[in-house]
């Protein structure tokens, strides 16, 4: 059983049943108790300043990066043929690949491509002006998915600018510029040619590619 | 009794070092947006900020003579659902009774790790 003093004790502070003995040492006058147990208190409770509130603290492990199951529009397909006429009949162009093809989506960079490559050497091609043609229809084929306008990015502002155009065709009307695309003579220079196709895409919902045409494209000499 | 109290009163004089404190705060000025989990070193100071918002003040508390202090920034940028990690290339010096205000902006020279 607590003596009398260790009751009047416990009775200040906290509710202590009395089979409980707090503190309790017959060797201890009862001031100099309450003096150790203010003195180790303020011991304990002192010199924590190192750990003040902050509202902005948070668990960095809670913060776990996860990626969205939406399905989002990713690429663009299309073919270019390009050809050139000789005496009024069209003759399409043999060249390994076409290169620097420029997309544009809304008059917004998309990205500059490569068509996928022609195996040349197995075409039966013959020289028609500038270029090695062919009758039958060749078609490039351009897989046209998003580029970042640099491929290193160094400033914050570069890295919003990916953020905000990164995947962002979101169900909807578009139109779709090939601006230009790059193109080798049988002299192996190459030539610019800008080919003004403009076509409308509509992108629907949970679609990730769309394949937008095929494009015959008259080379001019 | 009289060691026990000797003892606690130097347990008391020993513990209550010297602090040093400063003050951090960190602003979003990137368009367009969210700058998510902010960390300066270890010091996470804040968790999100929209485009122009400041951070509420972080409070640094350390031994006297660990200051000055300086880190890179890491955080998330986020816009909607994609995100990428990055940390400034550029470490913010904090001095002791000092106030840092760490603005992110558009021209604010960054690195992704895992491009490095």
């Amino acid at each position: 059983m607590g003596s009398p003093e260790a009751g009047l004790f416990a009775s200040k502070f906290s509710y202590v049943p009395d089979n409980i003995c707090i503190f309790e040492s017959q060797f201890i006058p009862f001031k100099m108790k309450r003096l150790l147990i203010i003195l180790t208190a303020a011991s304990f409770f002192s010199c924590s300043k190192e750990s003040d509130y902050s509202p902005n603290t948070y668990s960095s492990e809670s913060t776990i990066y996860s990626d969205s199951d939406k399905v989002a529009f990713r690429q663009m397909l299309f073919m270019l043929s390009p050809y050139t006429k000789v005496s009024g009949e069209k003759k399409y162009v043999v060249a390994p690949v076409i290169s620097n093809i420029v997309v544009k989506v809304n008059d917004r960079n998309w990205g500059t491509f490569q068509s996928m490559q022609i195996d040349s050497a197995h075409v039966a091609k013959s020289l028609a002006g500038e270029y090695y043609t062919t009758d039958a229809i060749l078609k490039y084929s351009v897989i046209a998915g998003f580029q970042a306008e640099k491929d290193t990015l160094t400033l914050a502002g570069e890295y919003a600018d990916l953020l905000n155009n990164y995947l962002t065709l979101t169900p909807g009307m578009y139109i779709i510029d090939i601006k230009s695309f790059d193109i080798t003579r049988a002299n192996g220079q190459t030539e610019t040619v800008y080919p003004l196709i403009s076509v409308p895409l509509e992108v629907e919902k949970d679609v990730s590619s769309a394949f937008i045409g095929e494009f015959e494209v008259e080379l001019l000499d | 009794m009289k060691y026990i109290l000797y003892f606690l009163f130097l347990l008391l004089a020993f513990s209550c070092q010297q602090y040093d404190e400063g003050k951090v705060y960190i602003q979003n000025k990137v368009h367009n947006v969210k700058l998510e989990s902010i960390n300066w070193g270890d010091y996470p100071l804040a968790y999100s900020l929209i485009p122009g918002e400041t951070s509420g003040v972080y409070n640094i508390v350390d031994k006297e003579g660990t200051f000055p202090k300086s880190y890179v920034v890491s955080f998330y940028m986020v816009r909607g659902d994609k995100r990428v990690y990055l940390k400034t290339e550029q470490a913010y010096q904090l001095n002791a009774d000092e106030d840092l205000t760490i603005v992110i902006t558009d021209s604010t020279v960054v690195v992704n790790p895992l491009l490095y």
